[in-house]
């Protein structure tokens, strides 16, 4: 079923809305929870989580993209889960908050970052001035939070080849939120 | 900003780039010792039932699907994909959104001639509604591949209420039965605990099918399937040599037992199906998609779909096997 479908059976508060959701991207926001989380059960919480959300939220939204709606929605609610039940980092989605965390300016300068559009207009003008696969790898690793070893596989290349081009990327996105002015 | 609201942050990049950038489904990684394995239990099966020890596990009778050859059609397979996550697995093969193919559509029911209804009054589960008439005429319908169709309907509201209070119902005006039916009641999912079992929904769906649209047409109706989580859904489908097809009707049901909201899409879109379907048609449509798809396709669902073309096809639904998983849906034509 086309999402413009599955949007309008949640406007007409059908209850196959989800059933239908759930066949086209169950495993999707599986997949995104199950990268944070780490776990099987609070993975599927995550899903059943993100239908409810979906429902209360649709109407008054018409997403365009029900993909990346849902997985929004499933990203969000596991990171909530692991704020909550982690209190000591550890596992791959730790490791790439930790990553992530680099391109933020350092704690000894004196800065202010700002939050909401004009931080989300920036990093999506940085990601589109990448070149196709590395914007991918990158918005893999830190979207998706998949594995190194699961980027590299997928796209033919070495692990140390793909940390490099993070490495490289991150570092470039630090400069890039520099110049953009988000410090003072 | 913390290194957790940066993340969040990151969270909010636009859709398409996150579209792109979608884990695509990874080729199985073949391995010497797995094919040994399953060449030895292929050849166990077979030296097993050539001695007959297993006993036979098809049915010697028949079902409704009648039993012959395939018939010489030439197959076309579209196949959709949901998750992009073909990757390179897939042959040629044409994809239904290149095709603007879609099957399932409105446009099966004409425009009509006739007279618009007055007000009426209507019994729904032994109670009386009486209702006024508010509107009729062409509702237009645009599918994806940008045909416009209509069907004629008509509208009702019951009397004295305003907004979306009371009780409203449109009719197909070609038939007089059905489209659309609520209580008026709110019925966001979910509204409570559910306090009556599924077998309890199940007969109040079924009386309510009969009290809607009468013995005679509910016979032609199997119970499919029943969604449950707070309110209930319930789904009839209209069977077509044992095969379900997309005319199907909703009920959605409260926690406690309310008739909320009745849908009926596809209503009487294949009474007059002459296709004969056979247990080999489905037999080569699910070759044909693990063919061109991947042998580690599990067929889990077929319906039969109505096209906007006016064709019959049957939709498969695939699971792949796989690790990274991934759903396809086949349409194949069957006349």
């Amino acid at each position: 079923m086309e999402d413009k479908q599955i949007v309008e059976l949640y406007w007409d508060r059908s209850e196959v809305a989800i059933e239908e959701t759930d066949k086209k991207y169950g495993r999707y926001c599986h997949y995104i929870a199950y990268q944070i989380l780490e776990n099987d059960e609070d993975a599927k919480e995550v899903v059943n989580d993100t239908y409810l959300k979906t429902w209360q939220n649709i109407p008054p939204d018409r997403p365009e993209h029900l993909r990346a709606y849902v997985g929004m929605i499933s990203r969000q609610i596991a990171l909530n889960a692991y704020e909550k039940n982690h209190a000591k980092k550890r596992g791959n989605f730790a490791l790439a908050l930790d990553e992530l965390a680099e391109c933020l300016p350092s704690k000894d300068e004196d800065l202010r970052i700002v939050p909401g559009v004009a931080m989300r207009e920036s990093l999506n003008g940085f990601l589109r001035g990448l070149p196709p696969k590395t914007r991918n790898i990158f918005i893999r690793r830190y979207w998706y939070t998949s594995s190194i070893s699961e980027i590299a596989d997928e796209y033919s290349m070495k692990e140390s080849a793909v940390a490099m081009l993070l490495l490289r990327t991150r570092n470039k996105l630090k400069t890039h939120l520099q110049k953009e002015g988000f410090n003072v | 900003m913390t290194e957790k609201e940066f993340y969040e942050e990151f969270g909010n990049i636009d859709p398409e780039l996150i579209e792109a950038a979608a884990p695509k489904a990874r080729k199985r990684k073949k391995i010497l010792a797995v094919r040994l394995i399953a060449v030895a239990a292929c050849l166990t099966v077979i030296i097993i039932s050539a001695f007959m020890i297993v006993p036979r596990l098809v049915p010697e009778e028949t079902t409704d699907i009648p039993q012959e050859e395939p018939k010489n059609i030439e197959r076309k397979i579209f196949v959709y994909d949901p998750y992009d996550s073909s990757g390179d697995i897939m042959g040629d093969v044409d994809f239904w959104h290149d095709r603007g193919f879609l099957p399932g559509a409105w446009l099966y029911h004409p425009e009509t001639d006739a007279i618009e209804e007055k007000d009426r009054v209507f019994e729904i589960l032994g109670k009386e509604y009486r209702m006024k008439h508010t509107g009729g005429g062409s509702r237009r319908v645009k599918t994806p591949s940008e045909k416009v169709g209509s069907m004629m309907l008509d509208s009702y509201r019951e009397e004295n209420t305003k907004g979306t209070e009371g009780m409203h119902i449109t009719l197909y005006r070609e038939t007089g039965q059905i489209f659309y039916l609520s209580t008026g009641e709110d019925y966001r999912y979910p509204i409570g605990t559910a306090i009556i079992s599924e077998e309890e929904v199940c007969k109040i769906a079924n009386e309510a099918i009969v009290s809607i649209y009468g013995e005679e047409i509910a016979a032609k109706y199997q119970l499919k399937e029943v969604i449950s989580g707070g309110n209930y859904g319930v789904v009839f489908a209209r069977y077509v040599h044992g095969i379900p097809t997309n005319d199907e009707i909703h009920f959605s049901i409260s926690h406690d037992g309310r008739l909320l909201r009745v849908r009926a899409d596809m209503f009487g879109a294949f009474e007059n199906m002459e296709n004969e379907v056979s247990e080999a048609d489905i037999e080569e449509s699910k070759k044909l998609l693990i063919n061109n798809v991947s042998e580690d396709v599990d067929i889990s669902y077929y319906q039969i779909m109505l096209n906007e073309d006016g064709k019959y096809y049957l939709c498969l639904t695939g699971n792949m096997r796989t690790e990274a998983g991934g759903i396809f849906y086949a349409y194949v034509n069957i006349n």
